[in-house]
């Protein structure tokens, strides 16, 4: 076979060795540190990437306990609100129910007043009318004139006597 | 036959001599030459504006970086790293060999039995100095396995010796008996079409199409075996026996 004939051997030693350098030096001052840098670019990047997708998930899951913590106390403070506004809703109703009650009892008292003047104008008017009736009644009875004087207290003695015999009734 | 051995036959196209030394420039040194030039040419086209986001070709660069250098930290435990440049280089240069033979009418330098075992020698050597540099005479240690007893040392001690000696040969037969074999089987099945009548000659030249394919891919294997081995040399060399 001609690859075991020596002849040559020298030569393709010596170019295999010269050659295999320069690659090597080309390759490892050229090609490699290119590829290696851009690699370690990448690399770089997508742990940054990670770290930052961490740290990310990590401020989800805190901010979904805050959310799960706040969902479980909701119950509890909405009981609270519910309470306070029944507080506030019975207070209101109690307030108004005095505030009517007054008004009530001031309008009870205004009609008993107003009431009672009414009575005693009609018990003026009737002792008044029924005093001139009894002036013109006693006058034509005993044929002479009565004056006011008289005449009053007259009404006033029957009144009395009225009264005495109502009450005795009674 | 000799036809088929023809394709190996080294031509000078320019004598050179340095003294006794025969240093002529042969279809061997072209043809490495070139398959340098296509190593550096192509890599250099790959990534020659790298992007964080790669092309196609800054991909394939990236991923046959990756790859060697994933095989290289695998292979040579703790330190792997720092071989990784002499490793790609191994890689490549061997790889350009044999795919620039591929090339009808090219010639393969890997055939060559003084470019393998350059190679090969080249590894061994470099592993044995590394081995000597790290352990001093606790070198020949490793001819003598912790734990063997002494009575069997007598053969233990040359099996060892022959097996690391052995190391520099398989390297570089297997490159080259693979390169040489399937060059081979190609010039015969492509000399078989050529020979036979026109109606059978899509058989052969078929197959020589098959057996192209199959060299690419062998050319990728064989690059990758020398790689491996040299890891696994490198890494033994290192290792504390």
């Amino acid at each position: 076979m001609p690859q075991f004939d020596t002849t040559f051997f020298s030569s393709q030693i010596f170019w295999t060795i010269i050659s295999f350098i320069v690659l090597f030096v080309v390759l490892g001052r050229w090609i490699l540190p290119r590829i290696a840098a851009i690699l370690q670019e990448r690399t770089q990047l997508i742990e940054e990437e990670i770290a930052q997708t961490r740290k990310k998930q990590q401020e989800i899951d805190e901010i979904k306990l805050d959310y799960a913590d706040k969902l479980s106390n909701l119950d509890d403070e909405a009981k609270k609100m519910f309470d306070a506004s029944e507080k506030r809703i019975i207070e209101r109703r109690e307030q108004l129910m005095g505030e009517w009650k007054a008004e009530m009892e001031r309008k009870k008292r205004d009609f008993h007043e107003e009431t009672e003047i009414a009575r005693q104008m009609a018990i003026r008017d009737i002792r008044n009318q029924s005093a001139d009736l009894i002036v013109e009644a006693a006058e034509k009875v005993l044929h002479r004139h009565i004056d006011d004087h008289q005449a009053q207290q007259a009404l006033e003695e029957a009144i009395a006597d009225m009264e005495k015999d109502s009450s005795k009734k009674i | 036959m000799s036809g088929a051995l023809e394709h190996f036959r080294v031509v000078v196209y320019h004598e050179l001599h340095l003294g006794p030394l025969d240093l002529s420039i042969s279809n061997t040194t072209v043809f490495i030459w070139g398959a340098v030039a296509l190593v550096v040419l192509t890599l250099h086209l790959m990534v020659v504006k790298p992007k964080l986001v790669p092309g196609p070709g800054q991909l394939l660069a990236e991923m046959l970086y990756g790859f060697v250098a994933r095989q290289t930290e695998l292979n040579i435990h703790g330190e792997g790293e720092k071989y990784i440049p002499l490793m790609f280089t191994i890689f490549t240069f061997i790889l350009g060999c044999n795919l620039i033979g591929l090339i009808p009418g090219a010639f393969t330098p890997t055939s060559q039995l003084a470019v393998t075992g350059t190679l090969a020698v080249g590894i061994f050597l470099y592993a044995t100095g590394l081995r000597f540099y790290r352990h001093g005479w606790g070198f020949f240690h490793a001819f003598a396995p912790r734990g063997v007893p002494r009575i069997m040392l007598p053969l233990m001690v040359p099996i060892e010796l022959l097996s690391f000696l052995a190391r520099p040969v398989t390297l570089a037969l297997r490159l080259f008996a693979n390169m040489t074999a399937g060059h081979m089987a190609i010039f015969v099945l492509g000399a078989l079409g050529m020979a036979a009548p026109w109606f059978l000659q899509w058989l052969p030249l078929g197959f020589t199409v098959i057996q192209i394919a199959m060299e690419l891919v062998i050319a990728f294997i064989q690059a990758y075996i020398f790689v491996i081995l040299s890891c696994v040399y490198i890494d033994d060399a290192l290792a504390d026996h």
